[in-house]
């Protein structure tokens, strides 16, 4: 998610670089997640009166997740924690954006 | 000063997390400003005066105003990145680079602020060989770690510690044919090494024998501590129905190096991974810096949105 690459400040990469490098050995490793679940209720803006994010239609997201984890208790592939959506990993995959 | 002091939220909209504990903090009557870094300049107007006195002057968003010398705390969750669509490559990148520095500077430089985390610290305790190096400093025990390009090395290293696993230094966004990939945790079959490590900087690292993992999450002096017990998973978070979590004591000992690791990064907030030995010794595997607590919360019952509220209505009072 966080553009941490600048804290080893580096210029432009050289004009002639050397002859192309072999393909990372760690890219064949690249593996599905094992299930994917859809990202439910995505917050768009924010409630002025209290700063909490809010749905398109307004509503409080909290509101919703808890109605969500009433409905889903029990059930697998719930998303209560951050953790599980494919792509979105935010402990697994932070690093999400590039400069 | 007699209105109160407001913490800033600097997130994207969509952050349950952060909804969570700015509810804890409405409770408590503390003021909260919140905002993405994304919203800047459109949404956001930037009204930064530095003289001999310091800091001082104005953050206005569409709802909240706040006083950059009076803001009590500061939660750094997910902001996202500037975009300036309309606008040519290289005209977009001078405005973004002057957003970054211009904001990002002033956000980064409050007085009398506490940051939780500090952008600054949050990027440097991303790096997994300064996580692995402060951690043996500090005390912990660490698993033997290679980071190379030399396909010998790594077939030395694998001779003397196998079996070994592989972990990316950094995740990166990566889809083949429009689905998301990423690399798990797995053991690495030495007949895999081969002339590709060259391609890169690749970590490879001893397995560690783990009856279960520990994820320890550090919010300000207070410690929470789950052992998360994942079956015949190596990478827990590659299934998380199939875990268990338990709130459990920490080992003796490991508080203090929790408390020594985030001195040292200028950190106040962590979520340590280890791996828990049979012997029952927490072996280090890394520290997130703004790691994902919530479910543990769900799950134990651990008070940490409360804890976190806690750290942010206090400050550095």
């Amino acid at each position: 998610m966080f553009r941490s690459v600048d804290r080893i400040p580096v210029g432009p990469a050289p004009e002639q670089p050397p002859a192309a490098p072999v393909r990372p050995w760690a890219l064949r490793r690249m593996a599905p997640y094992l299930r994917t679940v859809n990202a439910g209720i995505v917050a768009t803006g924010i409630a002025p009166a209290t700063q909490i994010g809010v749905g398109p239609d307004g509503e409080a997201i909290t509101a919703k997740h808890r109605r969500s984890n009433v409905a889903t208790e029990g059930k697998t592939a719930t998303s209560t924690g951050d953790g599980d959506k494919p792509g979105l990993d935010e402990d697994h995959a932070q690093d999400t954006e590039q400069d | 000063m007699s209105e109160p002091r407001p913490v800033l939220v600097v997130t994207q909209p969509d952050d349950l997390t952060a909804d969570l504990v700015i509810e804890q903090l409405n409770q408590r009557c503390v003021p909260i400003v919140r905002f993405d870094t994304a919203d800047f300049p459109h949404a956001l107007t930037l009204h930064a005066r530095i003289d001999s006195t310091g800091l001082h002057g104005i953050l206005a968003t569409p709802s909240r105003n706040a006083r950059l010398d009076a803001v009590r705390s500061l939660y750094y969750r997910r902001p996202r990145g500037f975009t300036f669509t309309g606008l040519d490559e290289q005209d977009a990148r001078f405005a973004t680079l002057q957003a970054r520095y211009g904001l990002g500077g002033v956000l980064a430089s409050l007085p009398g602020c506490l940051y939780v985390n500090h952008p600054r610290a949050i990027a440097d305790a991303e790096f997994k060989p300064a996580q692995l190096t402060v951690a043996a400093e500090v005390g912990f025990t660490i698993p033997a770690t290679l980071i190379t390009n030399s396909p010998d090395n790594a077939r030395e290293f694998t001779a003397q510690y196998a079996p070994i696993v592989y972990k990316p230094l950094r995740t990166a966004p990566y889809q083949r044919d429009g689905r998301s990939l990423t690399i798990w945790v797995e053991e690495v079959d030495p007949a895999e090494l081969d002339e590709q490590i060259a391609g890169t900087a690749h970590l490879f690292q001893a397995r560690v024998a783990a009856e279960a993992f520990l994820r320890v999450t550090a919010i300000g002096d207070r410690v929470f501590c789950v052992r998360i017990d994942s079956g015949d998973q190596l990478d827990w978070r590659y299934d998380y129905d199939a875990l268990a979590y338990t709130a459990v004591d920490p080992p003796p000992g490991l508080a203090d190096l929790v408390a020594a690791y985030l001195k040292r990064f200028g950190l106040v907030f962590g979520c340590f991974d280890f791996a828990l030995r049979p012997d029952g010794g927490p072996v280090f595997l890394e520290c997130n810096p703004n790691g994902q607590w919530r479910r543990l919360e769900d799950e134990t019952g651990l008070p940490m949105t409360a804890a976190l509220a806690d750290l942010l209505e206090r400050g550095t009072s």
